[in-house]
């Protein structure tokens, strides 16, 4: 465990093994700036053949709050191979935690009108639900 | 006929289909062709299906390639209706 994710929230720690066990792919965390935690998720499906990588920004009270934003190295297509459009901010500040690692482009998408969480294993339905948002995006 | 497993029983001399299809792991047995998405996901136990969309997949585990609201109708006989996944529906920007 990195010491990032060691100096983590218990149950923020619990729901990242939580996806580990859910999803063969590479989750860490990345980094951690305004209370929100950066985790890189490196099979992102957008409903093409290639899944992509992404920081999703979990905050550190999870699942007491809500998910908010995408940061991804690339643009980020849609399942019709179209760019993602919806809330796409190319170079915004928010990439800035993981600049350095490439995030190059935010998408500000809330959790606005979504299903209250309510554990830690939620965070498997969060993810499919950033690749909702990627696919129809 | 679509990938859907189905089963053909025989019953006083009739017959009927079963259309068994997997919600996560969680197995489900339709005798209607043409489902509620709202009742396959209240019968994972999901109370508050308009808050979720019902993902078809197309193997277990693999990519979405439908999406159903849970006002929305399922035809059970069609391709790729038989691997599904409830995701939080709902969503803004800021």
């Amino acid at each position: 465990m990195s010491q990032v994710e060691a100096g983590l929230p218990e149950r923020l720690r619990q729901a990242l093994e939580h996806l580990r066990s859910k999803r063969a792919c590479d989750v860490r965390v990345d980094a951690v700036q305004d209370n929100f935690a950066y985790i890189w998720v490196s099979d992102v499906a957008n409903g093409s053949a290639e899944p992509m990588g992404g920081w999703i920004r979990l905050p550190l009270v999870f699942p007491e709050a809500n998910p908010h934003g995408l940061v991804t190295r690339e643009a980020v297509k849609n399942s019709s191979g179209g760019q993602v459009t919806d809330a796409h901010n190319p170079g915004h500040d928010m990439c800035g935690p993981v600049r350095s690692l490439g995030g190059a482009h935010y998408y500000s998408w809330t959790w606005q009108n979504c299903p209250v969480l309510r554990s830690i294993e939620d965070i498997v339905g969060v993810v499919q639900w950033y690749e909702r948002r990627i696919r129809n995006g | 006929m679509g990938t859907t497993f189905d089963q053909t029983k025989a019953t006083g001399g009739s017959s009927h289909r079963v259309f068994v299809i997997f919600v996560g792991d969680i197995e489900e047995r339709w005798e209607e062709v043409n489902v509620p998405a709202e009742q396959i996901m209240r019968k994972t136990g999901v109370s508050d299906p308009q808050n979720f969309i019902l993902e078809a997949l197309d193997h277990k585990g693999g990519n979405p390639v439908a999406e159903f609201s849970s006002g929305q109708s399922v035809n059970l006989d069609a391709e790729h209706r038989k691997f599904f996944r409830i995701t939080p529906g709902g969503g803004g920007r800021s």
